[in-house]
């Protein structure tokens, strides 16, 4: 059953990057290959989208008819639900930080990452939430003279 | 005696407080890197480039290599004393080293692969100052058609070395090359897969998209795995004395390695990898009691620690010299020097020699500063090892969010990052191997002009290349590593992943 749910997920990544070659070949040939005597700016796109199709349908043949050894990858229920929350956090520090500024997102973010991860108690993810925030913002504003977006406290 | 001369030169221009300070950051974070599992020096340099454009082009190479250089110092140290490899290029350290800790000669181990590396370091930085010059010299002499012939040879040996399966290496050259072609074409200004969108006229930029692919990728890979503290054995400083016969038993190995590590580095593919495998593997075979490799000989541990040095050095040649990197980290080094406008290559050598020989001093010193550093602060760095990703993870992801941020002030560049650390996971999910995409989209450019001008200048065909010596010579080879290739993999053997 989850092999059957692994070789169904990996043949929808497979296929993905299968697609991505055709859109690529597709693209490479409206922006036209000239002639050979004086190549056009699709005819390198074009190539390389090939290569992408032809290895791919090689790499494709061989997941079906051939079984892969298992790699060390943690795809259980609880390690996908654990990606998906630490991607959630990533993403909100990029869409919030215009609006909050980078040291309260930066604390939150930190702060959630940790325990996500599994810091226990609150003190210590206080405080490396406080150092990192504080720290990074002290080497790039301050040192490097970067300008960090300063939100609601601009 | 012009070598000489500019070598001291090198050494001049090396005594500023910024070329200095840059060595030995550089090394110290190289060494921090190696030590600690799930941060590669691809990753520490990716993140590193945006820091180093406010430096002078040598000293941003400085520290770029220092890093290099220093990851594969540390990543002995909890090899042989936590027998969890910090850098892919020390596991096999593992074996023997970790054996001697268990004896008790944990401390030996690690002090002799620090000696081992400096001689390897220096044996390689040599091989580097002469051989590099002379190979740029051979290298005026190409044209389009040659780097076209040598680039197809290049891109056949790295997927025959470097990927478990060539066609996925392949499938990730092609997309390399495809993400070097989004935004404006070099040769007509015709935009391509921008798709409407102006941040993307403009291409993708190379900082974020590494810094996804190794370092994104691999802090979501680490926090998603189950953590378990590593048991760490205590090393005191008085332990680190090696006996008369250990030291006799390291010599051979040492300087075998030594060699082994830089010509595997002339080579395309993951290189500081492949030689730490020939050197074991040598270094068994030689061996008058082989059945005892694997319980702790150090001749297992000095001979691959050498070898990996060596071959760091033996790589940048074909970067300096061809402009033609063969493994990721020199991938993310061109693209460092390409962002000062420095273009390495044959012409580097006449037209800005200070950058080669200033570098060239800063290696001496580099590999100096590591032996001092790695042995007296081995119980820091092994210290360091034993930080827990729960503390580790949520600093180093804000560095690659605030640093790719403050390239441009650009939140698209941010979410670029975030969306190559998910797909580098896919792709590490389901064995695609990362570094030929890297390697691609560095060497696109190149290979798309020199295609280009190769069809203008013969009138449409390819044939042509046969009447040029070289470039015919790349292509025979080329053509004899393909039939290698199919042949292997109708045997159903694959690269060094499988060893």
């Amino acid at each position: 059953m989850q092999n059957k749910s692994r070789f169904i997920r990996e043949g929808i990544f497979n296929l993905s990057v299968f697609v991505l070659g055709v859109v690529v070949i597709a693209e490479s040939v409206r922006l036209g290959f000239g002639g050979l005597e004086q190549p056009g700016a699709g005819l390198f796109p074009f190539f390389a989208g090939l290569t992408i199709c032809t290895a791919q349908l090689f790499v494709i043949i061989k997941s079906v008819f051939r079984e892969r050894k298992q790699t060390e990858f943690p795809a259980n229920r609880g390690a996908t639900a654990r990606l998906a929350a630490l991607i959630a956090v990533l993403v909100g520090w990029i869409v919030v930080m215009p609006f909050l500024g980078y040291i309260l997102v930066t604390f939150a973010a930190v702060f959630a990452f940790a325990k996500l991860l599994g810091l226990e108690g609150w003190r210590r993810p206080l405080l490396l939430s406080a150092g990192t925030s504080l720290g990074v913002y002290i080497l790039f504003d301050r040192l490097l003279y970067l300008d960090l977006p300063r939100g609601l406290l601009g | 005696m012009e070598a000489v001369d500019q070598l001291v030169q090198g050494f001049f221009n090396l005594l500023s407080i910024k070329n200095l300070l840059a060595c030995f950051v550089g090394t110290f974070l190289g060494t921090i890197v190696g030590v600690l599992p799930g941060v590669g020096p691809a990753a520490t340099m990716a993140f590193l480039l945006p820091f180093t454009l406010g430096l002078a082009p040598e000293t941003g190479l400085i520290m770029l290599t220092g890093v290099w250089f220093g990851s594969q110092y540390g990543g002995s140290t909890t090899s042989i004393l936590v027998n969890i490899p910090g850098e892919a290029a020390s596991v096999v350290s593992c074996i023997d080293g970790y054996q001697m800790t268990k004896k008790g000669r944990g401390g030996a181990a690690l002090a002799m692969s620090a000696i081992g590396s400096f001689v390897a370091g220096t044996v390689g930085i040599i091989g580097l100052q002469f051989f590099a010059p002379f190979l740029a010299t051979a290298a005026l002499a190409f044209g389009p058609a040659e780097y076209l012939a040598f680039l197809i040879l290049a891109f056949i040996l790295l997927l025959g070395l470097a990927a478990e399966s060539p066609a996925r290496g392949l499938v990730m050259f092609g997309l390399g090359f495809w993400i070097s072609t989004i935004g404006l074409s070099p040769m007509d200004g015709v935009p391509r897969f921008s798709f409407g969108s102006e941040s993307l006229i403009s291409g993708i930029e190379f900082v974020p998209l590494a810094v996804g692919l190794f370092g994104m990728s691999e802090i979501l890979f680490v926090g998603i795995q189950t953590y378990v503290p590593p048991i760490m054995a205590k090393v005191r400083i008085r332990d680190l004395y090696p006996t008369r016969e250990e030291v006799k038993r390291s010599v051979g190995p040492t300087f075998r390695g030594s060699f082994i590590g830089f010509f595997m580095g002339l080579l395309p593919g993951p290189c500081t990898i492949l030689s730490t495998f020939m050197s074991y593997t040598v270094e068994k075979k030689i061996s008058k009691t082989p059945e005892n490799f694997g319980k702790g000989m150090i001749e297992g541990v000095v001979g691959p620690e050498s070898a990996n040095n060596s071959a760091v050095m033996g790589s940048m040649i074909p970067l300096l010299a061809l402009g033609i990197p063969f493994a990721a980290p020199s991938a993310i080094m061109l693209a460092g020097l390409r962002m000062h406008n420095v273009y390495p290559g044959p012409l580097l050598f006449t037209e800005a020699p200070q950058i080669f020989w200033t570098f060239i001093a800063a290696m001496y010193l580099g590999n100096l500063i590591l032996l001092l550093l790695n042995l007296p602060l081995v119980g820091f760095f092994a210290r360091i090892a034993m930080t827990r990703p729960s503390v580790l993870l949520p600093f180093v992801s804000i560095l690659c969010l605030v640093g790719t941020y403050s390239m441009r002030n650009s939140f698209f560049d941010v979410w670029v990052m975030l969306f190559s650390g998910v797909v580098g996971l896919l792709f590490r999910r389901w064995d695609f191997p990362v570094a030929p995409l890297i390697i691609g989209v560095v060497l696109g450019p190149m290979t798309e002009v020199s295609l280009r001008k190769t069809l203008v200048m013969f009138d449409g065909s390819l044939l042509p290349i046969f009447q040029r010596p070289i470039a015919a010579l790349f292509i025979v080879s080329s053509l004899a590593a393909v039939a290698y290739l199919l042949g292997r993999s109708w045997r159903g053997k694959s690269g060094y992943q499988s060893q």
